[in-house]
């Protein structure tokens, strides 16, 4: 994407459908909701007032749509409901979708027009009929880039290029006369959906069945693409059918497509395609001349009698001549349309086709409610000089004499006549308005202002300056054009929208440095060690001190920079539990608390799915159908609240639902049936720790597995993706009062603390959050139960286990020394780990394996050490 | 390059950043303000020789941004032009009610709105 202003566009309009999305989903709950709707029309608005600005008609159409009906409902006209909401939603998707192609592509898909049109007219039609007639005037839109017709193409087809070129000259020929002749020539535009061969719809035999057909053309939808990319199943044609059937019958025999087809009529000047060999001679100036006249005159019937008579003369092979046959049908129309026939009189008469030749000037950027004065449309600027001029008139007229405002008005006149350079009359007109203040009345002014308005045009005194050209069509990635002059004291913006992927880099940047800074310490050994320079040692430590401090806070910084408040991921739900609820037959109120807690984008990221699983399962399992809900004595509609805060180092997400609960009982026999206990094991089990088998692989407790939460996936996989951030998940439930799912996370997850332990003669490093103390054991205080190792800590019997040996390495031989034992807090276990020797912690950011290591378990990561070795840290959660 | 200032009253972002780009351009230094409320406080510190003034907004719409500033005796001599998508006759008369000096239909076409900018302010191409 090149275009900066689009690139700033497109996250615009995301934020704005996101606000607008959520405002919906208020609003249908409730109607009367004055804020909402605001919010809603306003975000609404904003989208169609910057889309005009890029190359996006169809967008802009479809938005514009959606803003009407907006501003229905706010004025009252309209009722909100919940298809309405529905209408909007999806077409606010659309929108979305739209969006993405213009980020991938800077270009709307090329079926955008055609569900642009759909979409708007099932928006329109909730407008009621009054309002049909201006449908299709797309004020902004038509501001917009657009191809060359300028007529306006709401109502009337514009044909695929090359489409006349393909279809027979006698067909267009006919397509004309019965045109021309006052029946309803219409194109049927058919974009049948990709997948339709697959629901039995054979789009060929489908279009076939209109009735009139005049012309078919069948084209590409996408261009074809390599051979080996083909996908036969694929419907990728577009058919454009003209047809003489009245629109009824094309609605009637495409009545299983409407959504695919657009359907509309054909101008007769669109459909005249001449061809022949060029010629020339005086007969055809002659005839130019006559004809004219008759033009003129309104003779049609001489007129007619003239082509007779030259039609009958001419060579049939030449472009002229086939101009007379156009022009023939034309004139047969019982109202022959006067500008088609000139333009068909200058064809015979010039060789050459124009088929608008005198068309009213197109909208030109002229303001357009200003009154447009005076037809001397020779300058864009005196033009523009007297639409300003006839507003201040305008404007005075409308307001009557009032002092205050007379100053602005004095300001602009002034200023316009200065830049135009024309002094005399900005003397006049200042006298002008010392008369009105003096008189207390706008007379004075408004005659002056009438005088400059009517005399004559606006010339500068000397040789007016031309307009510029045109201003770069494109704006290019230059520096902003205001930066360099600003004056002093302009005042900061507030905030700056970042890439992420720049984020990233700066993340990743410091990480770097992190790592490298670790180099120093063992530069300062070496300085003392190798090179026996204590005093060259102590300065390094003093300098690595300083870049530490500096590179931490850095990185504090950027961190800060990276913190996304949770409503990113929170602001998905109210639509995805109005959708689930309302699929599942369930009325669920969703309430949110705390979106403004913020934590690392890489945990708000990892939290959207684990969060959706939950919230899913809760809707799915836990929430009762209203009925059900009655006969327990509770209200029909259900509730969630999914709640956010900040707790201490960790963020800590909630999802509480008032259903049902999770029976333990149940739970305990399903485990068994399934297999994930033994009879045994679940006697054994507290309830809360049967609650918490949920969490174990291959756990589901729902006899059949619905669509929306069995996915394959149970809420093993929400534990796997939490304890991977570094978090905790807990489920507490009340049987009969429902479900409150906790997850705790870091809020930061870049820089992870580590110890670095010896082991089997080699270095690892262990993720400092799952330490939970250092102790020596001496020898005789490790104990065998059964087989294995075991020592007693305050109490407890922790099993010991042989790090080297986890990892498949040779024991190091330690003689009767005491074992150093690290106590780790595992999958809710503690387990001493016998390692060879503790050496210092350290922050790092750690690297995931890469390439074919990516399978390798139990390895977290790598980081660097500062002398450059490769330091691979434990994950204890696999190992064990 | 006139070195005129305009203040840009303005909600939408990608709005903005277009009148950045063509005003300034032009020649013009571009202030911004996002809403009614934030155009009111920056306009009234004054040194501004146009105000354009997107009519859709919130906190202050572009109507009310108007009048107040008519009403402030600073501002009553400040050229204002107002610019909204809407291209009813009835929104031009509200905003000529209000004390707007001019009235634009969104989007702007960059030439006029850069020698509607230069006519208002009295600059010369």
């Amino acid at each position: 994407m090149t275009n900066p202003l689009l690139a700033r566009f497109i996250p615009e309009a995301r934020e704005l459908l996101q606000v607008s999305a959520s405002g919906l989903l208020k609003l249908e709950r409730n109607p009367t909701d004055e804020t909402a709707i605001n919010e809603v029309f306003r975000a609404v608005h904003t989208i169609k007032g910057s889309s005009g600005l890029f190359d996006a008609v169809a967008l802009t159409r479809l938005v514009h749509a959606a803003e009407d009906l907006l501003g229905e409902v706010r004025s009252d006209a309209l009722q909100i409901d919940s298809s309405l909401v529905d209408m909007l939603l999806d077409s606010l998707d659309q929108v979305g979708q739209w969006i993405d192609e213009l980020e991938r592509r800077s270009a709307l898909p090329t079926d955008a027009d055609g569900v642009a049109h759909r979409m708007a007219a099932q928006l329109r039609q909730r407008l009621g009929a009054q309002d049909q007639d201006d449908v299709p005037d797309d004020a902004p839109a038509d501001g917009a880039p657009q191809g060359a017709d300028p007529a306006p193409d709401g109502d009337v087809a514009t044909l695929p290029p090359g489409f006349l070129a393909r279809l027979s000259a006698p067909a267009c020929l006919d397509a004309f006369r019965r045109a021309c002749g006052g029946q309803a020539v219409h194109l049927v535009r058919y974009a049948p959906e990709p997948g339709c061969f697959f629901n039995g719809t054979d789009p060929l035999q489908a279009i076939q069945q209109v009735p009139g057909a005049l012309a078919l053309d069948i084209a590409a939808a996408e261009p074809w693409g390599p051979l080996e990319d083909l996908d036969p199943y694929q419907c990728n044609l577009h058919f454009s059918l003209l047809t003489a059937a009245p629109r009824p019958e094309i609605e009637q025999a495409m009545r299983y497509e409407l959504d695919q087809i657009i359907i509309a009529p054909v101008r007769p000047r669109d459909l005249v395609r001449i061809e022949g060999e060029p010629s020339d001679g005086p007969i055809w100036d002659d005839f130019r001349e006559a004809a004219s006249a008759f033009l003129a005159a309104g003779r049609h019937d001489d007129l007619r009698k003239a082509v007779g008579a030259l039609r009958s003369v001419a060579g049939p092979t030449l472009w002229r001549r086939q101009a007379l046959d156009w022009l023939e049908a034309a004139l047969s129309a019982a109202q022959p349309d006067p500008a088609l026939v000139a333009a068909l009189v200058a064809a015979a008469g010039s060789g050459r086709f124009d088929p608008a030749p005198a068309a009213p000037a197109p909208a030109a950027p002229a303001p357009a409610p200003a009154p447009q004065p005076a037809p001397q449309a020779a300058d864009p600027r005196q033009e523009l000089a007297r639409s300003v001029l006839a507003s201040q008139h305008r404007a005075l007229e409308q307001a009557g004499y009032d002092a205050d405002r007379l100053a602005s008005v004095g300001t602009v006149v002034g200023n316009v006549l200065l830049s135009l350079g024309r002094d005399a009359d900005r003397i006049a007109i200042q006298a002008a308005f010392e008369a009105a203040r003096e008189a207390r009345s706008v007379a004075p002014v408004l005659s002056a202002l009438s005088a400059v308005l009517d005399g004559a045009p606006l010339h500068r005194t000397e040789a007016a300056p031309a307009l510029p050209d045109a201003l770069p069509p494109a704006f290019e990635e230059a520096a902003p054009v205001a930066g360099a002059k600003e004056p002093e004291g302009r005042i900061a913006p507030k905030s700056l929208k970042v890439d992420q992927a720049k984020i990233d880099l700066l993340m990743n940047l410091i990480g770097e440095l992190v790592v490298s800074k670790n180099a120093l310490p063992f530069l300062a050994k070496r300085a003392e060690e190798t090179y026996a320079s204590r005093e060259m040692s102590r300065e390094i430590k003093e300098q690595y001190a300083v870049i530490d401090r500096l590179a931490q806070e850095m990185q504090g910084a950027i961190m800060q920079v990276r913190m996304l408040p949770v409503s990113e991921i929170f602001d998905r739900f109210p639509r995805l539990v109005r959708d689930l609820a309302r699929k599942l037959g369930k009325r669920i109120d969703l309430a949110l608390e705390g979106e403004d807690t913020a934590a690392d984008k890489t945990i708000i990221e990892a939290l959207g799915d684990p969060l959706l699983h939950i919230v899913r399962n809760s809707l799915d399992h836990g929430l009762e159908s209203p009925d059900e809900r009655r006969a327990a004595g509770k209200s029909a509609t259900a509730r969630i609240l999914l709640k956010a805060r900040e707790e201490a180092d960790s963020v800590v997400i909630e999802v509480q639902d008032n259903g049902r609960g999770i029976d333990p009982v149940r739970i305990r026999a399903a485990a068994i049936a399934k297999g994930v206990i033994g009879q045994e094991e679940a006697d054994r089990l507290s309830d809360q720790e049967a609650i918490n088998l949920i969490y174990r692989p291959g756990f589901s407790t729902a006899a059949e597995i619905s669509d929306l939460s069995g996915r394959g996936v149970g809420m093993d996989v929400v534990l796997t993706t939490v304890e991977k951030l570094g978090g905790q998940v807990s489920v507490s439930s009340r049987l009969g009062e429902g479900t409150t799912t906790r997850l705790a996370l870091p809020l930061s997850m870049a820089v992870t603390r580590i110890m670095i332990v010896e082991a089997a003669g080699s270095l690892y490093g262990v993720p400092m959050d799952m330490i939970v103390e250092t102790v020596r054991v001496p020898r005789e205080r490790i104990r065998m139960i059964k087989k294995a190792e075991t020592f007693v800590l305050r109490e407890t019997i922790i099993p010991l286990l042989r790090l080297s040996r986890l990892l498949h390495l040779p024991d190091q031989p330690r003689g009767e020394a005491d074992a150093a034992v690290l106590v780790c807090h595992v999958n809710g276990r503690r387990v001493g780990l016998i390692i060879d020797n503790f050496r210092e912690g350290m922050d790092v950011i750690l690297k995931p394996l890469e390439g074919v290591l990516t399978g390798l378990g139990g390895y977290a990561g790598t980081t660097l050490l500062g002398d450059g070795r490769v330091l691979l840290v434990l994950d204890l959660r696999e190992l064990l | 390059m006139s070195g005129k200032r305009i203040l840009v009253v303005e909600d939408g972002i990608t709005m903005r950043m277009f009148y950045q780009d063509v005003l300034g351009r032009a020649g013009f230094v571009v202030e911004e303000a996002a809403n009614g409320v934030e155009g009111l406080e920056k306009v009234l510190l004054g040194g501004f020789d146009l105000m354009i003034v997107d009519i859709n907004m919130p906190k202050m719409d572009g109507y009310e941004l108007v009048s107040r500033i008519r009403r402030e005796p600073s501002l009553q001599a400040i050229p204002v032009v107002t610019i909204s998508t809407e291209a009813k006759d009835a929104d031009a008369s509200r905003a000529y009610a209000v004390g707007a000096n001019f009235y634009i239909v969104k989007p702007a076409d960059p030439v006029l709105l850069v020698e509607t900018a230069r006519l208002l302010t009295g600059a010369q191409a």
